[in-house]
């Protein structure tokens, strides 16, 4: 990506085509997401031509006798819910290949700082002051709805959990064991508040709570989607500039700071921005299982662990991803069932499927 | 070139260096050598800023390590350490990646073409696409030395770079280095466990014995006092081919009552060099 070439030796002529066939496989994978972003604006109820649908996108405003209420599905229900997905899954996707790169662990995803435990609670806490079984005066004061405040919640306590593990860090030493354990040990900790506010909550309050857990695109509107895409994209313009750095931890941490990179540093901000990256998303969506996980490893089958094409790919895996298991939410089963059941049950198995081709390649 | 002054390094309150003073000069091969738990490693850190020394300093070209900037370090000393992480990057990435200090957003044909130099000077061509953990120990070592040939340093510091390799890669490794470091000008330190691929190789020796130097010169100050001194070791010194041969002695190996650190390790270590 980027390279001059002109007069190069015959190595690097090998290898720029290489790079070309990477930029491709880059290609394909936008080409995949934008296809299955369309079939999620075009299936539904309301049955939308291709034409149509572009119609609404550019002029604001259907044909015939029905087009004011074609023109409220796609901009309101679809496009929205299209666009979270892929704004979404693209945060999950860079996240874990953040995570796995700084942590050099190909478990860590971006819940390895505890965060989905984290969040569920702040948002289960969120559920029990709105519903009353908390008293919150205050916060009614404040004039905080239901849903605002959950999202507060979840997007607050996951942040907590993230800064107790960077101050961890920064106090004891900034290994990647250290980090995976300490991540471990808040989530712990979260898991029993969680089951303790699961366990005194009204029977109405547990199903919001454990329906949050789920995850789901439903909540998401053109606000949310704001706030995801704006954290996504400045956290992607960091991760882009800082993707030497991380390639260069991939070597090792002495070989890093070798290097000239601030390795304690680097690990510290890039693990931050990809908590704040996961939680945005998190706390609009609920805990939304294995696409972080699972991206960077599809992502880096194809186009290998060289940030320069890992990150896009993962971005863009998590995208396609998130958009095929809210199009098999939505339509497989007559109704619509939450997107984080889908993500784990399709990411686990497609995780093992990448597991044994990659133990196959290795020992073939 | 590369200097040491007094280097001292503490892990909590054991002393493992205690003020190392050497230099490894222009285009110089110079191994440290010593038993296992000697400093060797510590010391190589020291000289790469791995480590910071608790008090003496080391410097590149007259400049002290802790004065430089990071790109400025990075420049100075290539470091190689003995063993690293084999993501799955392809080795060209690999050795990319040594022109870090060198790249802001482009990569620019000069760094392209470090790095096939550095590939093809450690005849790794043939493996440029394939990826890490598809090649052989011994050919991820040349990567990790390529990599630090592809940063142009002007001291190359190596932890024990023949550890993974056959008798043939041995002495294929020990050529780069001495041709990487007559030609380019730059200095190259390793520490080696093998005193006879080092006293066939190196300029210089620098033996370590409880974290301090013993002994620093040319393969003369190789003598059966000193290999017993450093290493606890009976041993002939022969002429072969013109160089030194340490041939440690069947049976009567260990000196009774000698009171080294791991003096049965370090033996054990002189046959094992032997043995490959």
């Amino acid at each position: 990506m980027g390279e001059e070439r002109p007069g190069a030796s015959e190595t690097t002529e090998r290898y720029l085509e290489h790079s070309r066939r990477r930029a491709l496989s880059l290609a394909g994978l936008a080409l995949a997401a934008f296809a299955m972003a369309i079939a999620t604006l075009r299936l539904g109820s309301t049955d939308l031509s291709y034409a149509e649908i572009l119609r609404i996108i550019f002029t604001g405003e259907g044909s015939g006798p029905d087009g004011w209420w074609d023109s409220y599905v796609v901009w309101n229900l679809r496009l929205p819910i299209a666009l979270s997905a892929v704004a979404i899954g693209a945060a999950l996707g860079l996240s874990g290949a953040v995570m796995q790169g700084i942590l050099r662990n190909p478990l860590a995803s971006p819940f390895t700082l505890g965060l989905s435990n984290a969040s569920a609670f702040g948002a289960s806490l969120g559920i029990m002051i709105s519903m009353g079984g908390l008293s919150a005066g205050w916060f009614a004061a404040a004039g905080a709805g239901g849903h605002i405040l959950t999202v507060i919640l979840a997007l607050g306590f996951a942040m907590l959990a993230t800064a107790v593990v960077v101050l961890l860090v920064r106090a004891t030493s900034s290994s990647p064991e250290t980090i995976v354990l300490a991540g471990l040990a808040i989530s712990a900790v979260f898991s029993s508040g969680l089951a303790f506010l699961q366990y005194i909550a009204d029977d109405v309050a547990l199903q919001t709570m454990v329906f949050w857990q789920f995850g789901s695109l439903d909540k998401l509107d053109w606000r949310s989607l704001g706030a995801i895409s704006a954290t996504l994209a400045a956290a992607a313009v960091y991760f882009f500039y800082k993707r030497l750095d991380y390639n260069a931890m991939e070597a090792g941490d002495d070989v890093a700071a070798g290097l000239g990179v601030d390795v304690r540093r680097a690990r510290i901000v890039g693990l931050s921005m990809s908590a704040l990256m996961t939680a945005v998303a998190v706390s609009f969506a609920g805990i939304i299982g294995f696409v972080g996980l699972l991206a960077p490893h599809v992502a880096r089958r194809l186009v290998g662990s060289d940030n320069r094409f890992l990150l896009i790919g993962s971005m863009l895996v998590g995208a396609a991803v998130m958009l095929l298991a809210n199009i098999i939410s939505q339509h497989a089963f007559g109704v619509v069932v939450p997107i984080g059941i889908i993500t784990s049950a399709v990411g686990g198995p497609l995780f093992l499927y990448i597991l044994i081709r990659g133990h196959k390649n290795a020992s073939g | 070139m590369l200097r040491a002054e007094g280097v001292c390094f503490r892990y909590g309150k054991r002393e493992v260096l205690k003020g190392v003073s050497f230099e490894a000069r222009e285009g110089e091969v110079l191994s440290i050598l010593g038993p296992n738990g000697a400093g060797k490693t510590t010391l190589l850190k020291c000289l790469c800023r791995a480590r910071e020394p608790s008090s003496g300093r080391v410097t590149v070209g007259g400049r002290d390590l802790r004065e430089m900037s990071p790109r400025e370090l990075a420049t100075s000393v290539g470091y190689v350490p003995q063993s690293a992480p084999a993501p799955r990057m392809t080795v060209y990435d690999a050795v990319l990646v040594g022109r870090r200090p060198y790249i802001d957003l482009r990569v620019a044909r000069r760094d392209l073409d470090a790095v096939s130099a550095a590939i093809d000077a450690l005849g790794l061509s043939d493996l440029a696409l394939k990826y890490l953990p598809e090649i052989s120990g011994g050919e991820f070592q040349k990567v990790m030395i390529a990599r630090a040939m592809a940063q142009e340093p002007k001291a190359l510091v190596l932890d024990e770079p023949t550890s993974s390799l056959d008798i043939s890669n041995q002495h294929a490794a020990m050529h780069m280095a001495l041709d990487s470091a007559r030609s380019g000008g730059a200095c190259t330190v390793m520490t080696m466990h093998d005193i006879n691929l080092a006293l066939h190789y190196s300029d210089r020796l620098l033996f370590l014995r409880d974290g301090e130097a013993y002994a620093c010169g040319g393969p003369e100050i190789v003598t059966e006092d000193l290999v017993y001194d450093v290493y606890g070791v009976e041993a002939d010194v022969i002429q072969h081919e013109d160089a030194p041969l340490v041939v440690p002695r069947r049976a009567r190996g260990m000196r009774h009552g000698h009171s080294h650190d791991r003096p049965h390790s370090a033996a054990d270590h002189v046959h094992e060099g032997l043995r490959e």
